[in-house]
């Protein structure tokens, strides 16, 4: 008798738990409340470029949608899954071929390079490429550490760029 | 993984790793017995054998290695006969020729490079293990077992 009085609490506790579960991994890809404060209209912004590239540097959020971004838009392809370079140069260490700052970042994303890299201008909004600009930036150690992504969205080849040690950028010679 | 198609960017819809099979070798050279279907003997590298394998009427069999080993081996035996370190790895095929003079000659070019040296050529980040397509992971030692160049070597045959 005592079991059967369990087994309807039992049943709903198991249905809320499988129900609950289903939520567990999901992330918000979409800007919820207070997120247009990071996304001012670019027409009517009293910011500058360069100090939204600096919020958005420092925001988890926009860091998570660069990275988002960096498979979606084939940036993995050539400068590998975690930044480690393939066709492309690296982009996890020190060395860098035309400037480590945000808006050299910025700059390459816009106008491609000469060496193959094509631009990304009409393919993406500003907002998408200051986000872009973040990740590129965390791969190498240089987000704030309560931004910086903890994990990636698919098959983990590197450490976070969390664990990943500040690189001291020097600039290198395009031979 | 999301791939998109964009022009001038590569279409890959997968994030790679590599790893040494059993043994813990990149490479093998492998000599086989058509009539049997077997192998008669297989000499194991530490790195892919990129390159060419040339056999001579002789009994030789000339091949090259990623650390920068070009190795004569008795064909028949599968023993190795001679070596020569070249200044950078070689992927390249081996020629054999008769000179003007009727000796026999082996030219090799070296000169590491291709997808599985790209790690060492471009100065790849190992940490990333997707890097290089997956190869810049497996790879990382080559950048200590030879450097970037390109020679052609002759050789005469005694």
């Amino acid at each position: 008798m005592a079991m059967k009085r369990l087994l309807l609490p039992a049943i709903v506790l198991c249905a809320w738990f499988a129900a609950a579960s289903c939520r567990r991994e999901q992330r918000r890809f979409s800007e919820g409340p207070g997120a247009s404060e990071l996304h001012p209209d670019p027409l009517r912004a009293s910011r500058s470029d360069q100090e939204s590239l600096e919020r958005y540097a420092k925001d988890a959020w926009a860091i998570s949608e660069g990275q988002r971004l960096f498979s979606q838009m084939n940036c993995s392809g050539c400068h590998g899954h975690g930044g480690g370079g393939a066709m492309g140069p690296p982009l996890m260490d020190s060395q860098w071929l035309y400037g480590s700052g945000l808006s050299d970042i910025e700059r390459t994303i816009l106008a491609g390079s000469a060496r193959g890299m094509p631009s990304f201008k009409d393919r993406l909004s500003p907002q998408q490429v200051w986000q872009l600009v973040a990740y590129v930036r965390s791969l190498s150690g240089h987000a704030p550490s309560a931004a910086a992504p903890v994990r990636d969205d698919h098959m983990s080849v590197r450490p976070p760029p969390s664990r990943t040690e500040p690189q001291p950028p020097t600039q290198q010679q395009v031979d | 993984m999301e791939p998109n198609y964009i022009a001038g960017t590569p279409y890959v819809g997968a994030t790679v790793r590599y790893r040494p099979g059993p043994g813990g070798n990149l490479g093998v050279l492998t000599a086989w017995d058509p009539v049997r279907a077997t192998a008669r003997w297989t000499i194991k590298e530490p790195f892919p054998v990129w390159s060419g394998a040339l056999a001579t009427a002789g009994g030789l069999v000339f091949y090259g290695t990623m650390d920068g080993w070009f190795k004569a081996i008795d064909a028949k035996a599968g023993t190795l006969l001679w070596k020569f370190k070249t200044e950078s790895g070689i992927i390249s095929q081996p020629v054999s020729y008769r000179g003007p003079d009727g000796k026999q000659y082996i030219a090799l070019l070296d000169g590491v490079g291709g997808w599985s040296g790209i790690a060492l050529v471009a100065k790849l980040d190992p940490r990333d293990q997707s890097a290089g397509n997956g190869f810049a992971y497996p790879m990382a030692a080559l950048s200590n077992a030879t450097k970037k160049g390109g020679a052609v070597y002759v050789f005469a045959l005694p």
